[in-house]
């Protein structure tokens, strides 16, 4: 997507086309899934707000800047509305000690597969959850993190250092616990 | 090192894929443009002969059903135990061995049932205003309240509560928040209080907003209010300002839910994740100190207290508390740290001492308390749910094998808790946490059956 390919679209969806606005961030549609699903845990609840991040994006495209990056831009939307129902739901219920030992299907064994990780990145600060999730799932560079997220760079290092302090344990190679 | 922790990144979150029609659902959902609208708006003018039938409807409905529950019988006696926060089954509140409250979509409608929870009536009373957000709160098997907040024109609520397990509603005074104007808010991170009840007649309503305008940095804005006539009547206590995201944080210490108070001056509110920020310039706690946000003047000013528990390392450069005081009476709580640490209090609050745990992975919902020496506790795997079962307030611990299976494919085991000394809930819960089945014991935890489901 060439600067002035973009901007045309910009134009174009601004004047209410909504193929245009498709094309500007239809192929960050994927991206913003994972990123809500890795801050969210919940299949359901990360569809509800990549729609209504896009619905908010539309809405706000009259204050996109020239210039603008479309991923970062429409990720960021993607990210404060995960914030947002993170904050209105105060709990969550899964806990797995250890993994099943013989598991008897696919599906069991989908689920259990990385059922530790998933807990321990839901006992982390959402604003930590979603720096791991943006630099080590998304693999996002640094700068774009701080884009999205909206604070500086420094403040991504300190944010992902300590996320990743709490997540040590589930990060250590097997056979350094031995 | 970085491989590694991306792969185990993908090996969690992986499994679950997009669905491959979420971006045409996403886009076909899309209105026609219209820049900026706002999202809480009432509507136009074209809906009014509809909107005016539909409040007539709901007036009219809403007069029978108030008329009907004034002749109803009075509401029955309340607990003697503190009012804990909506923790981990808010959604479903087993109060007595038959009778109960769910408010499963989060909506502020509750269902009662008084068969165990084999069968659920929607009991909730009509909405005050068109649109906004609704919270509810339940005390005991009698007294409820549901909060209405709307935004439009202004910042309004009202409370309403029953006394008689949701038969009748009686609508409080409306209260206009003034403190903030509603375009100063994010419009998309508007929500109803939290609320905390200590008995039927005094509660707390607290209010956490994001203002716009600087979004992602999102800066908070909280309004606390009681009230001592049951909900019908609401005063403003305290209100505060603050900001987690973005160093360094001058604005203020961070407010957030749950509440619980232990007394008419005495509470405390949980906002572990953020109790120390580094580079803040605000000192709202002593850094890397074990605290909990507590007040002693009904909620007016709040402090940070520090832990101090013999022999515990009460060092801590990250989430330390994990979870909201559970009060079971004014004097006795418990309280989980990271680590399964688990502490008791026998003054209200004012000292913590050590208790065992009989498991290394607990968390604040890992173990329920019917009183201060009667505590279930459970870890499991995905093939067994063993529980552990004390009678000395946590300082011994005894094995129950169970029948629950902590895995199936309609979900897992999300919480357990214990009405009494043989009857017991638990319900299996999605991974979000969406509620599928309800789950009883009537012999203290070793027979499990399914009693009633959600959808």
């Amino acid at each position: 997507m060439t600067g002035k390919l973009v901007s045309d679209l910009v134009s174009a969806a601004k004047a209410g086309d909504r193929s245009a606005f498709d094309e500007l961030v239809g192929p960050f549609v994927n991206q913003a899934f994972r990123l809500a699903f890795g801050m969210l845990h919940d299949r359901e609840g990360a569809e509800d707000a990549v729609q209504e991040a896009a619905l908010r994006s539309w809405r706000k495209l009259g204050n996109l800047r020239a210039g603008t990056e479309m991923r970062p831009w429409f990720l960021a939307i993607v990210a404060n509305q995960c914030r947002t129902m993170v904050r209105g739901r105060w709990w969550s219920v899964l806990r797995l000690d250890s993994p099943l030992e013989s598991v008897g299907s696919a599906f069991e064994d989908r689920i259990v597969r990385g059922a530790d990780v998933r807990a321990a990145l839901r006992k982390l600060a959402i604003e930590h959850r979603e720096a791991l999730v943006l630099r080590y799932y998304l693999d996002l560079p640094l700068e774009e993190v701080a884009a999205i997220t909206g604070v500086p760079v420094g403040t991504v290092k300190s944010r992902i250092n300590r996320g990743l302090a709490a997540m040590r344990p589930h990060f250590t190679p097997v056979e350094a616990l031995t | 090192m970085e491989d590694l922790i991306r792969s185990k990144m993908h090996e969690a979150l992986d499994v679950e894929q997009p669905d491959g029609d979420l971006r045409s659902r996403v886009f076909r959902s899309l209105p026609a443009y219209e820049a900026s609208r706002p999202r809480f708006r009432l509507p136009s003018f074209r809906w009014a002969p509809e909107l005016i039938a539909i409040f007539l409807a709901v007036a009219l409905v809403g007069g029978l059903l108030y008329a009907r529950g004034s002749l109803g019988l009075p509401g029955s006696g309340t607990s003697p135990r503190v009012s804990t926060p909506a923790g981990p089954f808010a959604q479903v509140s087993m109060m007595t061995a038959t009778d109960g409250w769910a408010d499963p979509n989060w909506n502020g409608h509750p269902r009662r049932t008084t068969d165990g929870g084999a069968h659920w009536t929607d009991v909730s009373p009509p909405s005050a205003f068109v649109g906004g957000a609704r919270s509810s709160h339940f005390l005991d098997a009698s007294h409820a309240w549901v909060v209405d907040t709307s935004w439009t024109p202004r910042i309004r609520f009202l409370a309403h509560r029953t006394t008689n397990g949701g038969r009748s509603w009686q609508q409080g005074a409306q209260v206009t928040v003034d403190v903030v104007s509603p375009a100063a808010l994010d419009e998309n991170a508007l929500g109803g209080p939290s609320l905390n009840f200590l008995d039927p007649e005094h509660g707390w309503l607290l209010f956490d907003w994001i203002l716009q305008a600087k979004s992602p940095a999102s800066e908070h804005f909280n309004v606390l209010y009681r009230t001592s006539d049951g909900g019908l009547h609401w005063t403003l206590v305290s209100t505060n300002s603050w900001s987690f995201i973005g160093a360094p944080l001058t604005s203020g210490c961070p407010w957030g839910g749950p509440l619980v108070f232990t007394s008419l001056t005495t509470g405390y509110m949980n906002n572990p994740d953020r109790t120390y920020e580094p580079g803040r310039t605000q000192d709202c706690s002593t850094p890397n100190q074990l605290s909990l946000h507590v007040t002693h003047d009904g909620g007016r000013t709040w402090q940070f207290q520090a832990l101090q528990v013999i022999g515990l390392n009460t060092s801590c450069g990250y989430v330390c508390v994990v979870g909201a005081p559970d009060f079971v009476d004014p004097l006795h709580g418990f309280l989980m740290l990271a680590g399964s640490t688990l502490l008791a209090t026998s003054d209200g609050g004012t000292t913590w001492s050590l208790r065992s745990t009989p498991g290394s992975s607990l968390d604040a919902s890992s173990i329920a308390w019917l009183n201060a020496s009667d505590g279930w506790a459970w870890t499991f795997t995905a093939a067994t749910v063993p529980l552990y079962r004390t009678r000395d307030g946590g300082a011994t611990w005894t094995r129950i094998d169970t029948n629950l299976v902590g895995q199936t494919r309609d979900g897992w085991i999300g919480a357990l808790y214990f009405v009494d000394q043989r009857t017991g809930f638990a319900y299996r819960a999605t991974e979000a946490g969406g509620i599928s089945v309800l789950l009883k014991t009537i012999d203290g935890g070793v027979t499990w059956t399914d009693v009633g489901r959600f959808n």
